[in-house]
């Protein structure tokens, strides 16, 4: 098993130029067109739209990603598509990241990925993962409602209507959720972390959640408060939830199931750890990720004082 | 209605005066809420009010520097001024202001008003007190539990402008700026490039921001403030105001910038500040006040409560850097000036649970908008995290930037004793400590109490 110490080393390396780092390449949009020269299949995640859609710490999921990646021992490119009108490489891509924005932004994303709705149906017909979290989840709805009265349609990926709050909701947030599962281990994980919901998520008739509020607001409100109890939205790897902290560097677990199901999916051969040691990533993770699961675990306690 | 007018001017006058003789010092709504509740329309009935004297201060950072500097130029040239020192910023503080300025008669005994506004709450406070004057000092990351995102306070402050208003805003501030065709008249004002301007362009995760007219990305030259700075929308052309008030040849060291030919000193000497220092200045000079007025008046301001204060712990001075929480713009300006300081040195970091509003929770996601590379380059002995509830989310973070694992202590307390006993074992005697205002206090108070 990995000992907190290999993990914090790994993690200090984000943040060092790519060459450093065997099999990584982190590479900006103008970047697109370059053609990995290793001979190694890589994990390939795009980040779309970093600077537009920009708000609550969200660039720390890429780092999350980035360094779980390296944890693991999945040889990882990650990009980014900064401009609206830049044409994205859906056909390259196996996870397209949309870290947290602003509502008022959203319909300008729709917009620029309406444009390449093609490519970006036969992306998720390949079950490959697309995850917003934050505001930028409208873009994955049927319809945002805002409060000037505008309805805008979303991509209609995920069966939600979004309606703009009049006041803004910020609390701590704890989820259960499905994740991971192997021939010895399966079930949900927690998810933790903080949000800040600037509108009501209604989820439509089948329309299965991302998880199950253990606390907070969620959608629309627990269980107890008249709200579905509902977190987020789930439909195979399309993946919207409101948790930020950021999600990816709070929750290791979740951040390495992503991973590992991708890299599994695309045939990616993962050299970091053995399988006994994945699993054990999910049955025991008090050694692997000991300041992570400290955080929650403060976290947790000061929730059940608020429940 | 004189009759309501006036028994809400005398009533809230009473109340004003108990609580200053009970608590004297202390900002407080109160008078202002009872003067509304005897008379809703009390501010309207104020004699002597003019929009075209009263100027309003509102943005997400900087308003309270701003305000008591413009106050502090206005009174150093002569001028009596109504305005709300203590942060009052809600329609409540305003009127207190307001009626504190007002004779027995219900006249106004001020020469013009300057009021900070809170950003949320101004359009309340204008439909009470129709300003003629509004300076914005920038829109950007802050308190999201209740503003959640830049945009809605963009909106909020949208709602008010019209053409009978004269803005002063920060030309090198986006979203700020894209408010200028709304009002009447626009001044800008700006900084040029200096040696505490930075640049990401290089950076695969660091992040711009949307542009507020077609939101593409924003490209910035350089950053003087983080997400400040001259830029361009390389989309629509959007760029940096046609900054009337320039500051230029900005000297950190020697505290001096030059403006229009002359030459300023300033006391407080952060980006951050050099803003607030262009923006009063801007207001100052359109409201006819001399630069010899505004150069006598700079090196005497000082801040209410404070930005940079220290505690001694033994021999050792411990340097308060105040940031805003959930603010990452004042986060990072504060990890600047201790990157700043290539002397050898200890770092605390004690960020906290936000308790703002209701419900208190545990928000350390602006560190990530963050970057605290160059202060982890920047020769620290020892970097002590302290917060009994998201110590290892600050910890996490600056792993994620390269702290040597070996330098850092984890304390997962808010024990004052705890950390001041660990700021003792500590080698340097140059030590910097970023926390939230009411830990530096009660730290401040435990040493007090530890000397006696």
């Amino acid at each position: 098993m990995k000992g907190f110490n290999i993990f914090n080393s790994i993690r200090a390396k984000a943040n060092r130029k790519s060459d450093s780092i065997s099999n990584i390449s982190l590479i900006r949009s103008e970047g697109q067109t370059k053609v990995n020269s290793s001979e190694i299949k890589t994990l390939n995640i795009l980040w779309l739209y970093p600077d537009i859609m920009n708000i609550h710490g969200g660039r720390g999921n890429i780092m999350g990603l980035f360094n779980m990646c390296n944890y693991l021992g999945i040889p990882v490119e990650i990009r980014r598509v900064d401009r609206l009108e830049d044409r994205i490489d859906w056909n390259w891509a196996h996870i397209v990241y949309i870290t947290a924005g602003e509502l008022n932004c959203v319909p300008s994303v729709i917009d620029a990925l309406n444009r390449q709705k093609d490519d970006l149906e036969a992306f998720a017909k390949l079950n490959r993962t697309l995850i917003a979290n934050g505001s930028s989840g409208a873009v994955l709805a049927d319809e945002i409602r805002y409060k000037d009265g505008r309805v805008i349609k979303g991509l209609g990926l995920l069966k939600m209507i979004w309606t703009e709050r009049d006041s803004v909701w910020g609390d701590d947030i704890w989820v259960s959720a499905d994740v991971y599962s192997n021939e010895e281990v399966s079930g949900s994980i927690e998810v933790i972390g903080n949000q800040i919901q600037v509108a009501d998520v209604e989820l439509s008739e089948g329309q299965e959640p991302f998880g199950r509020l253990v606390y907070g607001r969620g959608n629309n409100g627990s269980l107890a408060n008249g709200g579905s109890g509902f977190e987020g939205a789930r439909r195979k790897n399309i993946i919207y939830t409101c948790v930020l902290g950021p999600l990816m560097t709070k929750n290791p677990l979740l951040a390495a199931d992503l991973l590992l199901k991708a890299a599994e999916r695309e045939g990616i051969e993962i050299k970091g750890v053995t399988g006994k040691e994945i699993t054990e990533i999910f049955t025991d993770n008090t050694e692997g990720f000991e300041l992570e699961s400290k955080s929650a675990e403060c976290i947790k306690t000061f929730m059940k004082e608020k429940m | 209605m004189k009759i309501r007018f006036f028994a809400a001017l005398y009533a809230a006058k009473l109340t004003a005066r108990i609580i200053d003789i009970v608590a004297r010092g202390r900002g407080t709504n109160l008078p202002g809420q009872i003067a509304l509740k005897i008379d809703p329309k009390f501010v309207s009935h104020i004699k002597g009010l003019d929009p075209g004297k009263t100027i309003f201060v509102t943005g997400t950072n900087g308003k309270s520097t701003t305000t008591n500097l413009i106050a502090h130029i206005f009174k150093t040239a002569g001028v009596k001024l109504a305005v709300n020192l203590e942060g009052a910023n809600l329609i409540g503080g305003v009127v207190v202001s307001l009626l504190k300025n007002c004779g027995l008669d219900g006249r106004l005994k001020a020469d013009f008003v300057l009021m900070e506004t809170d950003e949320r709450f101004l359009p309340i406070i204008y439909k009470h007190l129709p300003a003629g004057h509004l300076c914005i000092t920038n829109i950007q990351k802050d308190q999201v539990q209740r503003n959640g995102e830049p945009e809605i306070i963009r909106r909020k402050i949208k709602s008010i402008l019209n053409p009978d208003i004269t803005m002063y805003v920060n030309g090198d501030e986006p979203n700020a700026l894209s408010l200028a065709a709304d009002a009447g008249k626009s001044i800008q004002y700006g900084v040029e490039r200096n040696s505490r301007s930075f640049d990401k362009k290089d950076d695969f995760f660091s992040v711009s921001m949307p542009c507020p007219k077609c939101h593409e990305p924003i490209r910035f030259e350089t950053y003087n403030v983080d997400n400040i700075g001259p830029f361009v929308c390389d989309n629509c052309g959007f760029e940096t105001g046609k900054n009337k008030y320039m500051a230029t040849d900005v000297d950190f060291e020697n505290k001096t910038f030059t403006l229009d030919g002359e030459k300023f000193s300033f006391a407080y000497s952060t980006p951050y500040f050099l803003y607030s220092y262009v923006a009063a200045l801007t207001v100052a000079k359109e409201f006819g006040i001399s630069y010899e007025d505004i150069r006598r008046a700079f090196p005497t301001f000082e801040l209410v409560g404070g930005r940079m204060e220290s505690i001694r712990i033994d021999n050792k001075e411990v340097k308060y850097i105040r940031m805003k929480q959930e603010n990452p713009e004042t986060l990072q300006s504060a990890i600047n000036v201790i990157a700043s300081d290539k002397n050898d040195k200890v770092f605390m970091l004690g960020l906290g649970e936000i308790m703002d509003f209701d419900p208190y929770y545990t928000n350390t996601f602006y560190t990530w908008d963050c970057d605290f590379r160059e202060l982890v380059k920047s020769e620290i002995e020892k970097c002590i995290c302290f917060s009994d509830k998201v110590v290892y989310d600050a910890a996490i973070r600056l792993l994620y930037d390269g702290m040597d694992e070996n330098k850092l202590v984890i304390l997962p307390t808010n024990d004052d004793k705890a950390i001041v006993e660990e700021v003792k074992k500590c080698d340097s005697d140059n030590i910097y400590l970023i926390t939230l205002m009411y830990k530096f206090e009660s730290l401040a108070k435990y040493v007090k109490q530890e000397a006696k």
